[in-house]
């Protein structure tokens, strides 16, 4: 992905419907070739944020730029952006050629290049020779690569995409996941995605914004997003999360400790907490990052390499399991406290039956595992 | 209804005389439309319902304007009730006595007018010959009507708009 130019630039936008305040006061800079994801519950204001973008709507507040050019007033026919609808939106009275070639046709390119660039278009998308069908003639799969092909065909600057993957089902989901991530690679526009969906995001994007309520949360690499999540709305809703709120006792430059009531041990990290302040703060332990050892009655609890003894671990037993096939999840009771949950991946053909329901546990993390939350 | 015209008519009298056709058949066009036109919306409306706004924002978004939009997405949706609405707003219109003949004057009169003042003497050869017509045109179109609606290839244009 080259330079850290923006191609686009919101500015302090602010989008309200009556009363209610559906995108506030974002300010977000998306540069050049990026794969760039809003990612939200639904309702958040993403789906907002991208039609004020391709001009649907029109911010309350605030500006929106497109190459350093504001483009408040510039209706949706004559913007640099081009959309893949949800719905897909393709015109059922049209070939698929007729579809593809509707944009050149409204812009008066010439019939030659029309037809050459719908060819190369057709191409792109893997619909080679099925140009003279009717849309009612595909699957919803080739209906949706009508849709990409009709949009990059008019070789936008910025291509938009509106929950591109929710209506096709699993299998097909997989692979337009692939081929989207290929196809952006091959004509290096900039995509804005929208959707609900972490997998999607995480998987796609090289960069995500996450929104809730209207309002940016953070903007970071999907890896960021997941390891060193901002706020317990990003942690809890990328991914799942057990969460444990507590109050920092100790927090050193090399190490940092945090009790909690829901826990019977402390919490031990390996690093000082920057930012912190007195107070409530959260631990957010992902369930693929706990482990399970085997526990017996009245033994002493394992040694950790990185974590001073009694930290680091609790006694638990397994109350629920549940085997997903490539990996098994866990409700583990805390004795005398919380469920958590965790994750174990199936190694071996025989490692769910590791555990059994009402086994007592140890449950383990590294020092290095937990994210502290502070808001 | 078709008082209600005529005495509107009578108000708004004297009409401007150099219309292309003779008075009495715009007042007999105004007329027609109003009563027709209900009908004709409450079936363009229930097709309209089922359009896709992100049809039309599509549109937009390859660079049409909003007439083009119309002319190019709309109306094709749109067209088979437009179709319907007008054969229904022609039947409507052909069957119609009461309200024309209030609104027709001397020098106009529309076909069942027309037929009306012929047989109150006597069934006329005319009259004979003008049903026979009426009925074979019927029939035609019917039949017409009936093919086409075999026929796969003429209805396919608006079966994958359920997506």
């Amino acid at each position: 992905m080259n330079g850290a130019r923006p191609i686009i630039s919101f500015e302090n936008v602010t989008k309200r419907f009556g009363r209610m305040v559906a995108v506030d006061n974002v300010n977000l800079a998306i540069n050049e070739g990026e794969f760039f994801s809003l990612l939200g519950p639904s309702g958040c204001g993403k789906t907002t944020l991208l039609r004020m973008l391709a001009g649907f709507d029109t911010p309350t507040e605030g500006r929106i730029l497109i190459d350093g050019k504001d483009i408040s007033a510039v209706p949706p026919n004559k913007r640099p952006v081009n959309m893949v609808f949800q719905s897909y939106a393709v015109f059922p009275h049209m070939t698929v050629a007729d579809n593809i070639a509707y944009g050149l046709t409204v812009d008066r390119v010439p019939a030659a290049e029309r037809a050459q660039r719908v060819e190369e278009a057709l191409e792109l998308v893997q619909l080679t020779g099925l140009g003279s069908r009717k849309p009612d003639q595909l699957s919803g799969g080739q209906r949706q690569r009508v849709a990409l092909a009709r949009a990059l065909v008019k070789r936008p600057r910025v291509l938009l995409l509106d929950e591109p993957l929710s209506a096709l089902d699993a299998k097909l989901r997989d692979q337009m996941r692939t081929e989207l991530s290929a196809l952006q690679e091959k004509v290096g526009i900039t995509f804005i995605m929208v959707t609900h969906d972490q997998d999607e995001a995480l998987a796609l994007a090289t960069r995500c914004a996450v929104m809730n309520r209207g309002l940016l949360q953070q903007v970071a690499s999907p890896s960021d997003l997941y390891e060193f999540p901002s706020s317990r709305f990003v942690a809890d809703f990328i991914g799942s999360v057990n969460l444990f709120e507590g109050e920092l006792t100790t927090d050193e430059p090399d190490h940092a400790v945090i009790t909690s009531p829901e826990l019977p041990s402390p919490i031990y990290l390996d690093h000082g907490v920057t930012g912190a302040r007195h107070g409530t703060v959260w631990a957010a332990i992902r369930p693929e990052k706990i482990e399970l050892k085997k526990r017996s009655e009245g033994s002493a609890p394992p040694n950790l390499s990185d974590a001073p003894a009694g930290a680091n671990v609790v006694a638990g037993t397994i109350r629920q399991e549940a085997y997903l096939g490539s990996e098994s999840v866990f409700d583990v009771e805390i004795e005398g406290f919380r469920c958590i949950k965790v994750l174990r991946s199936n190694l071996t053909r025989w490692d769910q039956e590791d555990f059994a329901q009402g086994e007592a546990v140890w449950v383990t993390w590294h020092a290095c595992s937990p994210a502290v939350l502070l808001s | 209804m078709g008082v209600a015209m005529l005495v509107f008519f009578a108000r708004i009298l004297p009409w401007p005389q150099e219309m292309p056709w003779p008075l009495n058949l715009g007042a007999i066009i105004i007329a027609h439309v109003s009563f027709s036109f209900p009908f004709v919306a409450v079936v363009v409306r229930a097709r309209l319902a089922s359009f896709n706004r992100e049809m039309e924002e599509a549109a937009r978004d390859l660079g049409a304007g909003e007439w083009r939009t119309i002319s190019d997405v709309i109306v094709p949706h749109i067209a088979p009730s437009l179709v319907a609405g007008a054969l229904l707003a022609f039947t409507l219109s052909l069957d119609d006595f009461v309200i024309t003949f209030f609104t027709a004057g001397p020098d106009t009169v529309t076909f069942p007018v027309k037929v009306y003042s012929m047989v109150r003497f006597s069934v006329t050869p005319e009259v004979n010959a003008a049903s026979t017509v009426l009925i074979l045109v019927t029939v035609i179109f019917t039949a017409v009507a009936l093919r086409l609606q075999g026929d796969p290839a003429a209805t396919t244009g608006h079966a994958g708009d359920k997506a």
